[in-house]
């Protein structure tokens, strides 16, 4: 059967056989005037508060007709909805709302009863700000779209919502600004999200590979955030958001590299300071992926690099080291590596006691007992430190700085030239839905570049980026 | 057709695969040109003197000592023998099995023996060698390079850095000594002038060892203790052709700084009635130029602000005070210099060394005057001296 | 369509062309020249301005070359002319790599390397020569700073120690010296015909033509003053001066204090040589496309003009000299040949074609 046919007990055995579940409950019950009415629900996910006293109570007063239209006009729960299709019942049900069955309807009525599990909205651990607001999305589709809601208080904040995943029927919603998104790139990410035949849909970062044109590219096509004032911004410029439910990161798209170097709190302090802290930013994450690269480079094939008495003090700390220094570099990429790692999973209690072995037994006594010298110690700290200033960008720059390591021990210096054209071509030729991704900087986008890595007075930065190709690009008048 | 497109279209890949397979074999498999730190001989100094078959190339090694977070960076001199300089440094590599490298050479210094029968002989290497840095000095040495690449500095461990103090910019300021790199030297050489000078660097004894004292804080035994030496290149030697032809002393290396306009913390001693009167530059600015009208003359101008430094006999409270110096004090300073420029020129000029560079002045000027008069232009040209002393305000 | 902006191929001309001639055409110059090495390279910048200034205008009918040669001479014909250029840009090609390998041997390790630390440059190249020619616009926008900075770094540390009345007196070589530098530094300038490949790849826009020749000859521009820079540094010692922006900057006098910074302008500019040598393969690339009417995929092409140009090099290995001179010497004449009387015929033929029509 795939259609209510309006006989109860028929139809709530059809429904009892597409949901053989012992946590699907079916709970008969009759009106004043005798109409017999069945809700089914799933106990977990239903809140039998909202279901007793907004569903069951009013019917069980009710005298009226026995139809879809008058039982639900008396039901006094917010989402209410008449269907005929099993399956959309289903749906439903497994969603956490409740299907109320009776004699003689040829509709189920759908109440929204579903139980709510959420955290608070706090700020997210990865993007932290001093200035700004510190909200964060949550899992909760529903509320993450009320921050947004919250801040873009307009009626051309489109959002369609889609279901990906056969099994989980996560809902995905589409934000875009009607009007000011380039249209092309909304239907293409609809297009690309109605591909997609996945079971199940955990988190947003699924998504990514099939937003990507090049999945398997090192380089992100695909832009994340998890605050909402980052992610309105975003949607304000002209881009598209992509909030999954069950997941607190929200997806944009065009992605642009240069994004990843500014942060929200660059528009909460003065331009200087904006600008000094976001060309930091890059001199931080060149000093992490080259550093080790040219030391290494420098103490294999080309010792001028490095001033004499340097190179002397050098020498007298690697001297009874028993690695080259490619291995003992990447010995302690790796011990870094593990550190982090280990870091981020462990529990609370014991972070004290790896802080300790990390530090002293690691990085001391390893150099104490010959292992590993100070120097090496000294650059892969400042290149992990260097790392986390760009925390968007960790997986691409430990990966970089791997393969920068490898190739500077194998090759030199002009290795390290060689790589890095390698990188910028391979940049260049990296598109996020037609954007290249080093816009303004290739191509080059002169308006854009007021907010690059450098960030003019807010008076520059009255237009929108071209790079977002936005149809009503003026997003200030002139001097305000 | 579809096999065929599809071989097509992965033929590159695997070609690609296949290029990328063969070379990180070959890596893998090669040396690549890898430095080994520990093995490398890197080369502070080095001096080169005349043998009786051939030459020796003494170099002073860096030998750092790694102990633990404290270090010390000592140097240890090899010599090696051979008819070129590149046989001295094959024979420096049989004997220690270290590989030399002169990226870092400050210094080469060259034997007065050898000096004074051409130091291309040794240069040639230097400048064919493409690691070598012309950047970097240039100095004669009276005795053999060895004796004082071995000698101990009172001032520092390893003598090249105590040698490199002596070509510091401080030292140039005050006028006492000049300095010339490879590059510059070799500009001359090539040049129509065929001259150039380099600094004579000569050792005095010393009682003072603050290198030793330095060590005996820190508890280090020395069993051997050496005369310790103070290396001083207030001297110049000029060379024509290659070849050192004569050398400067300390009045005519001043006047030559003062020339060249370089002087700007220096001081000079001017007698005059029994007192010495020491007075310090300020200010300086000079000029040897050619002046080509009826004949060929020799501009050769400085001039100076002085204050009066110091004297040797007791100074009233108001004198001291003002330091401004007396009128015949300038002009006993005037004449003092005249006279150190004076016997400049007719040193260098008499030697054959185009010290002033006039030829290649006048070869810039006219090429053809050139022709017509480069030779014997030195022995004809007339100097013009001019000298101002003024009391700095 | 694989296109550029003008903007791109502006930055190309101005910041990209030059660094190929800033590494052993200096001692080349010199050799011959002596302190007159400004001349032969003015006038070699004054032609090749003039070609590229022909070429944008031929370039306003937004057809590629190869469309006009087949116009002109059918498809055969105009096929032949396709392989005869393809051979011409790798022979253009031979000398920048070899000398982009000596460069790498010598500037870049302290000790002679193995040939093997160079050949990266050809996986480098195969990847490149496979990708459109948009994607190398784009990179032409990034190395437009890079270049800059590069340049102005090394002009800025070098100028201070540089003695430009080495220059004089003007005219000491001759005008045998003068003329004898200008035909043996020809190889280093077939601007003109690189051009050539880029014509319809762009959208002519108005005064492109007369911004082009000012682009390149203010490139041009940089170049001499190099040249003099260079000179003035080195004067009678610059004749054993290879390489020398590499050395051009390292005495100024900061360096004793901070150590050898100036590398990091070197490699700034290394950086920009190294995307350079391969446009002339790229250019034999798209001509051996053409010829074989684009049959196989780009990467076929690539790989094996980067293999072919590996072969050679390893063959060069210990000729470098014979290689050089045989290309500067008895061989000269193809360059002016190929980026000089060449698109001037395409000029002119283009009108007598129209007149046929």
């Amino acid at each position: 059967m795939k259609e209510i046919v309006g006989n109860r007990e028929r139809d709530v055995n059809a429904l009892k056989q597409l949901l053989p579940l012992e946590d699907v409950l079916f709970t008969t019950y009759a009106t004043e005037n005798g109409i017999a009415f069945t809700v089914v629900y799933l106990d977990p996910l239903t809140d039998k508060a909202v279901l007793g006293e907004q569903v069951v109570r009013p019917l069980l007063c009710y005298r009226g007709e026995g139809n879809a239209t008058a039982l639900s006009a008396r039901l006094t729960a917010p989402e209410l909805k008449s269907t005929k299709e099993f399956s959309v019942l289903v749906e439903e049900i497994l969603a956490g709302n409740s299907a109320i069955l009776f004699e003689g309807g040829d509709e189920a009525i759908v109440a929204g009863t579903k139980k709510v599990f959420v955290r608070a909205v706090a700020e997210p651990p990865t993007d932290i700000a001093l200035k700004g607001p510190r909200e964060g999305f949550i899992e909760d589709v529903k509320i993450n779209a009320s921050l947004v809601r919250r801040r873009l208080k307009t009626p051309d904040l489109k959002v369609e919502t889609l279901s990906v995943g056969t099994r989980s029927n996560a809902s995905v919603c589409i934000f875009y600004l009607d009007g000011i998104a380039d249209r092309k790139t909304v239907e293409q990410v609809k297009a690309k999200l109605k591909k997609i035949n996945v079971d199940v849909l955990p988190d947003s970062s699924y998504l990514t590979r099939f937003l990507s044109e090049r999945p398997r590219s090192l380089v992100k096509q695909v832009g994340t955030t998890e605050k909402p004032d980052i992610f309105c911004a975003k949607i304000a410029e002209g881009r598209v958001g992509i909030l999954v439910d069950g997941s607190p990161v929200a997806l944009t798209v065009p992605y642009l590299l240069v994004e990843d170097f500014q942060s929200a709190e660059d528009y909460f302090v003065p331009s200087y300071r904006a600008t000094m802290v976001r060309i930091l930013r890059v001199f931080a994450l060149i000093v992490a992926i080259y550093a080790p690269a040219f030391y290494i480079a420098a103490q294999l094939f080309k010792l001028q690099l490095i001033p004499v008495k340097l190179l002397l003090t050098i020498a007298g700390s690697i001297r009874h080291i028993p690695l080259s220094p490619s291995l003992e570099m990447l010995l302690v990429l790796l011990v870094l590596e593990v550190l982090n790692e280990a870091s981020i999973r462990m529990p609370k209690y014991v972070g004290m006691a790896l802080s300790v072995v990390g530090a002293l037994v690691l990085g001391e006594t390893a150099v104490s007992a010959g292992f590993v010298s100070t120097p090496a110690i000294i650059i892969i700290a400042f290149s992990g430190i260097g790392l986390y200033a760009v925390p968007n960008l960790i997986e691409v720059t430990s990966v970089l700085r791997l393969c920068m390591l490898l190739v500077a021990g194998s090759v030199g210096p002009y290795g390290i030239i060689l790589f890095t054209a390698f990188i910028l071509f391979y940049l260049t030729a990296t598109e996020s839905f037609g954007t290249p991704v080093l816009a303004p900087f290739s191509p080059v986008v002169k308006s854009d570049l007021y907010d690059s890595l450098v960030r003019y007075h807010f008076d520059a930065l009255a237009m929108r980026p071209r790079s977002l190709k936005s149809k009503n690009r003026r997003r200030a008048k002139k001097g305000e | 057709m579809k096999k065929r497109s599809n071989f097509l279209t992965r033929l590159p890949l695997r070609l690609y695969a296949l290029l990328f397979a063969f070379l990180a074999f070959a890596f893998f498999s090669n040396d690549f040109g890898l430095v080994d730190i520990q093995k490398t001989a890197i080369i502070l100094a080095a001096g080169v003197d005349k043998e009786e078959e051939g030459l020796r190339l003494t170099a002073q090694i860096a030998v750092p000592q790694g102990s633990g977070s404290s270090f010390q960076s000592g140097s240890v001199n090899l010599d090696g023998t051979g008819a070129t300089v590149s046989e001295c440094l094959s024979d420096l590599y049989a004997q220690t099995g270290w590989v030399p490298k002169f990226i870092f050479c400050d210094l080469v210094l060259f034997g007065e023996e050898l000096a004074r029968e051409n130091v291309f002989s040794a240069l040639d290497f230097f400048l064919r060698n493409e690691y070598v840095p012309d950047s970097c000095n240039l100095a004669v040495c009276q005795g053999t390079a060895k004796d004082l690449l071995t000698q101990k500095s009172a001032i520092d461990d390893t003598s090249s850095f105590a040698l490199s103090k002596l070509f510091s910019d401080a030292a140039q300021k005050a006028g006492k000594v000049v300095t010339t790199t490879l590059k510059e030297f070799s500009i001359g050489y090539y040049g129509v002038s065929h001259s150039g000078y380099m600094p004579m660097i000569q050792t005095l004894p010393s009682d003072n060892d603050v290198s030793a004292q330095a060590s005996s804080q820190e508890g280090a035994n020395s069993k051997e203790k050496k005369q310790n030496v103070v290396y001083v290149a207030d001297q110049t030697a000029l060379f024509a052709d290659g070849a050192l032809v004569s050398v400067l002393s300390p009045e005519q290396t001043f006047a030559y700084n003062l020339l060249r306009g370089k002087v700007f913390a220096g001081t000079f001693p001017v007698r005059l009635d029994g007192v010495t009167y020491s007075l310090s530059v300020l200010k300086n600015d000079g000029e040897s130029s050619l002046v080509l009208k009826d004949e060929a003359t020799a501009l050769l101008r400085a001039q100076v602000s002085v204050r009066l430094y110091s004297k040797n006999t007791p100074s009233s409270s108001l004198d001291v005070a003002s330091g401004t110096v007396d009128e015949r004090v300038v002009k006993e300073a005037e004449s003092t210099l005249a006279a150190s420029l004076v016997s400049l020129w007719e040193n260098s000029t008499q030697k054959g060394c185009d010290l002033f560079f006039l030829l290649r002045q006048l070869y810039r000027s006219s090429l053809q005057k050139y022709e017509e008069e480069k030779e014997g232009f030195l022995s004809s040209v007339r100097p013009q001296i001019q000298v101002t002393v003024k009391t700095f305000e | 369509m694989s296109k550029i902006s003008p903007r791109q191929l502006l930055f190309f001309l101005a910041f990209v062309a030059p660094v190929g001639k800033i590494v052993l055409m200096p001692s080349q110059l010199v050799f011959y020249a002596k302190n007159d090495l400004l001349f032969p390279a003015l006038i070699h910048y004054a032609l090749q301005t003039g070609v590229v200034f022909l070429v944008m205008l031929l370039s306003r009918r937004n057809q590629t070359l190869f469309e006009m040669l087949r116009a002109t001479f059918g498809d055969v014909g105009g096929k032949i002319c396709c392989a005869i250029l393809g051979l011409f840009f790798f022979f253009s090609a031979l000398l920048p790599v070899l000398e982009q390998k000596l460069l790498v041997q010598s500037v870049f390790y302290d000790t002679l390397p193995s040939l093997l630390s160079f050949l990266p440059f050809f996986l480098f190249s195969a990847y490149l020569l496979s990708k459109p020619l948009s994607a190398y616009g784009r990179t032409w926008d990034l190395l437009m700073p890079v270049t800059l900075v590069g340049f102005l770094g090394l002009m800025i540390f070098s100028v201070g120690e540089a003695d430009f009345l080495a220059l004089l007196p003007v005219g000491a070589s001759g005008a045998s010296g003068i003329f004898r530098a200008t035909t043996s530094s020809s190889s280093w300038f077939f601007d003109g015909a690189l051009l050539l490949t880029f014509i319809g790849k762009f959208k002519y826009e108005k005064g492109l033509a007369w911004k082009s020749a000012l682009c390149y000859f203010l490139g041009g521009c940089a170049v001499l003053f190099f040249l003099a820079v260079f000179y003035a540094s080195f004067s009678d010692s610059a004749i054993f001066q290879t390489f020398a922006f590499a050395k051009i900057s390292k005495y100024f006098s900061g360096i004793t204090v901070l150590g050898r910074i100036d590398y990091l302008f070197i490699f700034l500019l290394s950086l920009t040589m190294a995307f350079y040598t391969v446009i002339p393969m790229r250019a034999c690339v798209s001509c051996f496309r053409e010829t074989f009417s684009h049959r196989g995929v780009p990467a076929l092409y690539a790989c094996t003009v980067s293999a072919v140009m590996l072969l050679l090099s390893v063959l060069f290995t210990s000729s470098f000299g014979t290689v050089r001179d045989a290309i500067t010497g008895p061989l000269f004449w193809i360059f002016p040949l190929f980026s000089g009387l060449l698109p001037c015929a395409c000029f002119l033929l283009r009108r007598s074609h129209e007149k046929k029509i």
